[in-house]
């Protein structure tokens, strides 16, 4: 075929992916720019009369190969550079979620599981009677309408049954007769024995599973006892060492049983229970309540009704009673704080407190209630905040109970014979539980690096057992047990792995497990979904080479409430984990599409993990997103929410925080929303869920907002964070309500 | 930013988007209508006038956001958020496109390859199509079926019309 002249299209693309080989490439802008410098140059050549070379079919192909080989080779290895750059990496997760929940009739969360009252939210337009049933094996549950095309299901696991299966499930929605399905995820909760107690003469120790509703008694031999009690049993306290009690999260009612498991009397006291203590003479009993602001109510056993409550402004991480016991201390979780109460046989008051820095990841009262011991993972005298980003030093500090003060403070975090790398620590991570044995060494369950230790508090002598010989990861609790010969077994439990084992006090060798779930051959034949999930709570308190797991600012999938920066410039809030699930891009300022993208925190910036555990982002992805939402604290008031939600709808809210899931997964530019923020002007904050919004304490990207109404009253003085410099006093307060409600 | 700012602002992007698709899709459906159809020729003049008024309206867009919704320095988030990068990108293309439709401001700026400059309006729809799926606004839905109406404009400019075709 004859010569013919270049064509000037295929010139100026032969010269742009030169230019832009040299210029390397690695955006959008640099690409347009590469053109645009091709394009000036040939049409120049072309202006000046100066003609392409004319080239035939085959000096055609054979140039284009010799000169573009390498450009588009060097291009091609920058595409994925360019790609994350551009934001299209995990771009189809957030156009997924976004279509899910865009569509006119949408259900959030997508989250269906077994063993715990949820909450949804759809949205229906023009609807008047909205009727959902969650997934196979569900009754069909009438949803409460809210306005504006909300509507809000309330749904019991025990009052409206549980889904027959697991994983993809499709929800039903029939909206004024017309039926629509939506695709949502079953889990069936295994079961998590979470914390042990000794019982008083050591011969016994309870446990709960919070989600198979099941309280196990435990001696030196093994299980002797489970006890049926009501829905969700969270903590349970010995009043004598036959009688014990059984704190409840989603029943009214707080437990007395025997040890022969049955229940002697249910005493009426809110739902809501967090954690229980019991006096040294068993006659009083101290419950932490999950409320709005936190309470805690004092309990008298032999009379079985509560004496009085006191507001501690703020849920209680633990409690215990002091010395001499009438008076208690209280670890608060946000502001962190120990708090001394007294109690005077007819009223509570808080009479004292220690601010903490860090709020106490494991509690204990030690020496017959002398002294209090907490885990943490900041410490400083003058409690102000360490400006060191990520910082989080592990470390046990005692406190005189009477007085508050630091006796002692013992960092836990080092590293043993098995570092891999230089600077790194492998022992000691996330200390989780403390106990205080018969002979007051104490024993601490570390769910970062698989330990169990006991430590001499005098002396800081340790001894430790590395619990994944047993089969056991992410220790939670441990106790020690007195056999008939005076032995001592240890007995420690493992949330994630469903089991309890019974140690030998000196070798650490195994006498007897419990298993309260099924074992990992197991899942992996029948649901290899939950075994991802298990593998995933796994590597959730891992501790990594720095010392750092997710628990360690996610304590137990939530928030630490401290000020941290991952994503890049600003401090702000720990952000919890619960409900998660469908609301990509994830971190404050949106910059992670999928929740697996998040380890890449622990893999770079964290040092990575020690040992090889296959896809951690997959598994990790897969237990965050089966963390449910936890429910509203305050009490329902469906006139003052409807109130509240026609206020949302006035004021604009719902253009960015749009229902069902409260957001609409959009990014803005901060200085948009609010001019005066002290942020980058490039700064971006990813549209936050409200879900859940009332159990924050701080509030705003920054956390600057110390409660709801401030979002409104201090912190919106441009009007741009929806419309509300005109509204009234009445108005504000029906839109908290309302926000509190979700 | 008001309500009204809001529509505005939406409503001029969308305006845009679909002018300029109007614009891309001229061509195809040119080739789709009888040769001898007599407003053939008036068709494919208007791909023009469709360019020109999505441009002048993607400027207008970009105004508005500059007035209701950018921060006051609005620079640093150009550079730093991926979204109003390709829009701004997106404008930055568009702009010579307004410019080299007038033949007298062709000639004066020497343009001899004028197809090679103007097909980049297939690379503003795709960073327009980029800006959409990641701004905060706008409905998935319609920006997917934007993206694939751009798609099949593309798609259909490439296929040679069928006169080139019975030549070979």
């Amino acid at each position: 075929m004859e010569p013919r002249p270049l064509a000037p299209q295929l010139a100026v693309l032969g010269l742009a992916a030169v230019i832009a080989a040299l210029l390397s490439a690695s955006s959008l802008a640099s690409l347009v720019l590469a053109y645009a410098l091709a394009w000036l140059t040939i049409n120049a050549q072309l202006a000046r009369g100066v003609g392409l070379p004319k080239l035939s079919r085959c000096a055609l192909a054979i140039s284009a190969l010799l000169v573009l080989a390498t450009p588009l080779t060097v291009l091609a290895a920058r595409l994925a550079a360019a790609a994350d750059g551009e934001s299209l990496v995990g771009l189809d997760e957030n156009v997924r979620d976004r279509l899910r929940l865009e569509r006119a009739i949408a259900i959030h969360p997508l989250l269906v599981v077994s063993d715990r009252p949820q909450l949804f939210f759809v949205t229906a337009p023009a609807a008047s009677q909205v009727r959902v049933t969650l997934a196979p094996g569900i009754r069909p549950i009438d949803a409460v309408a809210l306005g504006h095309d909300l509507f809000r299901v309330d749904y019991d696991p025990r009052a409206h049954g549980v889904s027959r299966l697991r994983g993809a499930v499709e929800a039903q929605l029939d909206i004024d007769g017309s039926r629509s399905t939506r695709a949502m995820h079953a889990v069936h909760a295994a079961a998590h024995p979470r914390w042990l107690h000794a019982s008083p003469d050591g011969s016994r120790a309870c446990l709960t599973s919070e989600e198979t509703d099941a309280t196990l008694l435990i001696d030196a031999h093994g299980e002797t006892t489970r006890i049926a009690s009501s829905d969700g049993p969270s903590d349970c306290a010995w009043t004598s060492h036959r009688t014990l009690a059984i704190a409840h999260r989603y029943s009214r009612s707080l437990d007395l049983a025997s040890t022969d498991g049955r229940i002697v009397a249910r005493i009426a006291l809110g739902g809501g229970q967090r954690q229980l203590a019991a006096s040294a003479d068993g006659a009083l009993l101290a419950v932490a309540l999950e409320t709005m602001h936190g309470e805690i109510a004092i309990v008298d056993v032999a009379r079985r009704r509560e004496l009085a409550r006191v507001s501690t402004g703020g849920l209680a991480d633990g409690l215990a009673f002091g010395g001499d016991g009438r008076s208690l201390i209280v670890a608060r979780h946000a502001p962190a704080a120990l708090l001394r109460l007294a109690f005077d046989g007819a009223t509570l008051r808080v009479v004292g407190e220690r601010p903490l820095l860090a709020p106490a990841t494991a509690f204990s009262s030690v020496e017959h209630g002398a002294r209090i011991v907490i885990a943490a993972t900041d410490w400083r005298d003058d409690a102000a905040p360490h400006l060191g980003n990520h910082y989080v030093q592990d470390q046990l500090l005692t406190f005189d109970a009477a007085t508050l003060a630091l006796v002692a403070q013992l960092p836990t975090a080092r590293r043993s014979p098995r570092q891999d790398a230089a600077g790194g620590v492998d022992r000691g991570l996330s200390p989780i539980s403390i106990s205080e044995t018969p002979v007051g060494s104490w024993l601490v369950a570390f769910a970062g690096s698989d330990e169990l230790s006991r430590v001499d508090p005098g002396g800081g002598d340790w001894r430790s057992f590395d619990v994944t010989r047993a089969g056991l990861s992410a220790p939670h609790s441990v106790v020690a047990l007195l056999d008939e010969s005076a032995d001592t077994v240890l007995i420690a439990s493992s949330p994630s792995s469903g089991r309890v084992v019974l140690l030998d006090a000196t070798t650490g060798a195994v006498r007897h497990e419990i298993s309260l779930a099924p074992d990992d051959a197991t899942l992996l034949r029948d649901d290899p979904e939950a075994l991802r999930v298990r593998f995933g709570e796994r590597a959730f308190y891992e501790g990594t080479r720095a010392g750092i797991s997710c628990h360690s600012c996610h304590p137990h999938g939530g928030s630490d409430d401290m000020a941290h920066n991952i994503g890049g410039r600003t401090l702000a809030p720990t952000l919890a984990l619960f409900g998660i699930a469908g609301t990509s891009p994830y971190l404050r300022d949106g910059s992670y599409p999928r929740i697996g993208d998040l380890l890449e925190v622990a893999e770079h910036r964290y040092r990575g993990y020690r040992e090889p555990a296959g896809d951690r982002r997959a598994t990790v992805d897969a237990y965050v997103s089966a963390l449910p939402l936890p429910r509203s604290l305050t009490p329902r008031d469906l006139p003052r929410e409807r109130r509240g939600l026609a206020v949302f709808a006035k004021a604009g809210c719902p253009t960015c925080h749009a229902g069902p899931a409260m957001t609409n997964l959009g990014r803005h530019v901060v200085r948009s929303v609010f001019p005066r923020a002290r942020v980058a002007p490039g700064a971006s904050v990813d549209t936050p869920s409200l879900r859940a919004v009332s159990r924050r304490t701080r509030w705003l990207q920054d956390g600057r907002a110390s409660s709801l109404r401030a979002i409104f009253s201090e912190h919106n003085p441009d009007d741009r964070h929806g419309h509300t410099r005109r509204l009234t006093r009445a108005e504000l307060d029906d839109l908290v309500v309302f926000l509190e409600s979700l | 930013m008001s309500d009204a700012a809001l529509l505005t602002l939406r409503a001029s992007g969308w305006l845009a988007a679909l002018l300029l698709l109007a614009a891309l899709a001229i061509t195809p459906l040119a080739r789709l209508a009888p040769a001898r159809w007599p407003r053939r020729g008036q068709l494919v003049a208007s791909r023009r006038v469709f360019g020109i008024v999505a441009a002048s309206i993607a400027l207008g867009h970009a105004l508005i956001a500059l007035a209701v919704y950018l921060p006051s320095e609005p620079w640093q988030a150009f550079v730093e958020v991926t979204w109003l990068r390709s829009g701004a990108l997106a404008l930055a293309l568009l702009v010579p496109l307004l410019l080299t439709s007038f033949p007298p401001i062709v000639r004066a700026l020497r343009v001899a390859a004028w197809k090679p400059l103007h097909r980049l309006a297939y690379v503003a729809a795709a960073l327009v199509v980029h800006h959409l799926l990641l701004a905060p606004f706008a409905p998935r839905a319609w920006v997917l079926a934007l993206a694939s109406a751009f798609g099949v404009a593309l798609l259909a400019r490439l296929r040679r019309p069928q006169s080139q075709r019975s030549q070979t």
